[in-house]
């Protein structure tokens, strides 16, 4: 009889377990010459490296900072994406939501964990859990507040966009107060991964 | 759209519309269990779309 196990050592098992089998299926496939290691460390490399929120920061930056090419965003997110040299898997389709005064958006895949790979990089591993999944349909509100810190008023409509395999989904967050002397570069750096998820804001101005 | 149900399953990419739906948090959780003020937004292939009632 196996023992008893808290949740999150069962979540741990069943994380080793998965990680057990993707090894195994790279080594069968490296032994068939399906696939080389050199591909599979560069595809790594790729997407731990070079592929991340940094990417989103510069089209949100250039968004708060050209209204043509915020409404050619908003109008088709991976062309616009693509004028910038920003394109590639899990972005096919892409579509970015506003944030206004009236309604904040945050993203959510409650059937595994479909995210916007050329704008934000893979997606944190919270992102991929069933509690996050769960709870921010049911209860957004309360997780942006008790698990991220990040108040909404009730005044402001909290819309969830469930990802698909197909359509990817994320934020264009508010230009804080106090930028407008900022340059481009400067306001890139206020853009973080979580406000372009909508489980936070961006940084204020300093 | 390819249809993830016929392409997740080695039957082919069959295109279909998809439709991105919203419902507000009332409608999907029943009045007094959602959150006021909110709303959610699915992506909903066309044949997942049949008539409530005739």
């Amino acid at each position: 009889v196996r023992p008893a196990v808290s949740a999150p050592e069962k979540a741990t098992d069943h994380q080793a377990e998965i990680a057990a089998r993707v090894k195994a299926i790279e080594s069968i496939m490296i032994e068939k010459g399906l696939m080389t290691t050199e591909a599979v460390d560069r595809l790594a490399e790729i997407y731990e490296n070079e592929v991340g929120p940094q990417l989103g920061a510069k089209v949100v930056a250039r968004a708060w900072t050209d209204p043509e090419f915020k409404a050619r965003l908003l109008e088709n997110a991976s062309t616009a994406c693509a004028e910038l040299g920003i394109s590639g898997l899990q972005g096919e389709d892409m579509v970015a939501v506003e944030d206004t005064d009236d309604v904040h958006h945050v993203i959510v895949c409650t059937l595994c964990s479909c995210y916007p790979w050329p704008v934000l990089g893979l997606p944190p591993n919270w992102y991929k859990m069933p509690p996050y999944r769960a709870a921010m349909v049911k209860a957004p509100r309360k997780v942006l507040r008790e698990e991220f810190g990040y108040d909404v008023p009730e005044s402001v409509e909290i819309r969830v966009w469930d990802s698909s395999s197909e359509l990817r989904y994320w934020v264009l967050p508010q230009r804080p107060a106090g930028t407008e002397d900022f340059t481009v570069e400067q306001l890139e750096a206020l853009v973080t991964r979580d406000s372009m998820i909508g489980v936070g804001a961006p940084k204020a101005a300093a | 759209m390819i249809y993830p149900d016929t392409a997740g399953n080695d039957r082919g990419e069959s295109p279909e519309h998809v439709y991105t739906v919203r419902f507000t948090t009332e409608e999907i959780w029943g009045a007094g269990e959602g959150e006021p003020n909110g709303s959610i937004t699915f992506d909903v292939w066309e044949p997942y779309i049949v008539p409530a009632s005739k």
